[in-house]
């Protein structure tokens, strides 16, 4: 995916270009770019290894666990039907804890291991469950406490206060998380959408 | 406006609360904080430098689409409809872009920043769009390859209205609040 998007950028820019007359401009793009993007991960890089290495100190400090405690309930109305011994629930709670935190390093691979919780118990294995479509929905809304990337690259290039930007983010991706949901749970019901459900 | 300043100045007051949690925390959990510092940090070094070749080579690409003008020309064309929908037209290929690749859409909205600057209109729904939204495609084909998986369909539309809803909101959100 990435590489036809990657090769169809330098297609059109440059074929464009010589339509346009711009191709002086294109020139100077590819000189430009390359410093450009160097400069820019130098910058992010101070930020990124910060705030990875205060959300290890977080994590060690149990504050993690203390988010997993909270949200218990929260997990418990997002997958209604599940089972609360189910196995995919532990694997649930820590994929949303991670998301908030912004660690997709951590996301991805207890997301996964969720998926292959939800599907063991998936009374039609060849279609999605109910449980699978909303752990999709809270990992694709991009709800983040703390968007660190987006502040990064505000700062390297001078915002007067590059953290104005939090709680728009905050407010725009709870609500669109919200939304899917709502539309999720409309459809699921309507469509008779299955559970992963009971598990002994 | 006042509720904008208001609203800025609860987000820049998170983070150094946020800070004073995790410090709080640790203090009770009489845990090595520093140490454990060091080695969340290491990890995000890693992270950072494999995003070094990403980053080059998508903000040369972006770079070269963008200069070559034919966003300002889709523009022209399109501009019934983007006005319609008040939509700026230089995001209009982040939002095309945002749920298919995280490198592309991270150097196109730096790209942005960088062009229109961070406290601009365009500069902040990049931002804003960006930070509310993820590669919902690359996710979604991920997650359901992992189990095998293969009726993508439904879960395609559900991904790409919440994205739609996300940059629509991101939209109303950045005229509020600033």
């Amino acid at each position: 995916m990435i590489h036809k998007i990657w090769i169809s950028l330098f297609l059109t820019g440059i074929i464009y270009s010589f339509l346009a007359g711009t191709t002086a401009e294109v020139n100077a793009a590819i000189v430009e770019g390359a410093s450009d993007a160097i400069q820019l991960i130098i910058y992010l890089a101070g930020i990124l290894v910060f705030w990875t290495g205060v959300l290890q100190v977080a994590n060690r400090a149990k504050m993690l666990d203390l988010l997993e405690k909270i949200l218990t309930p929260v997990i418990r109305l997002l997958y209604p039907r599940l089972n609360a011994k189910h196995p995919a629930l532990k694997y649930l709670t820590t994929n949303m804890v991670s998301n908030f935190f912004g660690l997709g390093s951590a996301a991805t691979p207890t997301g996964l291991k969720a998926m292959k919780e939800l599907q063991k118990t998936n009374p039609h294995p060849d279609r999605p469950t109910f449980e699978m479509y909303t752990l999709l929905v809270m990992n694709t809304a991009g709800f983040t406490l703390i968007p660190t990337t987006i502040i990064g690259i505000r700062s390297a290039y001078q915002a007067q206060n590059p953290t104005d930007v939090f709680i728009p983010i905050l407010f725009v991706s709870g609500l669109s998380m919200l939304i899917g949901l709502i539309i999720h749970n409309i459809y699921s019901r309507l469509k008779k959408v299955h559970s992963s459900g009971q598990c002994d | 406006m006042k509720e904008g300043e208001t609203m800025s100045s609860i987000g820049s007051h998170a983070v150094p609360v946020f800070l004073l949690t995790i410090f709080v925390m640790a203090l009770i959990h009489k845990t090595n904080a520093f140490d454990d510092f060091v080695v969340g940090a290491k990890e995000g070094l890693a992270t950072t430098s494999q995003l070094i070749p990403n980053l080059v080579g998508m903000i040369v690409a972006i770079k070269v689409f963008l200069a070559s003008g034919i966003v300002d020309t889709i523009a022209e064309v399109l501009a019934p409809v983007l006005n319609a929908l008040h939509i700026e037209p230089p995001v209009l290929p982040l939002m095309i872009l945002r749920p298919l690749s995280g490198s592309a859409a991270l150097g196109f909205t730096s790209e942005l920043i960088h062009i229109h600057g961070p406290d601009s209109l365009i500069g902040r729904l990049a931002s804003v769009m960006q930070g509310s939204s993820d590669t919902t495609i690359y996710i979604i084909t991920v997650y359901f390859a992992a189990v095998g998986l293969k009726e993508m369909k439904h879960a395609l539309k559900l991904g790409l209205v919440t994205d739609l809803m996300a940059f629509m909101l991101a939209i109303f959100a950045v005229s509020w609040f600033f």
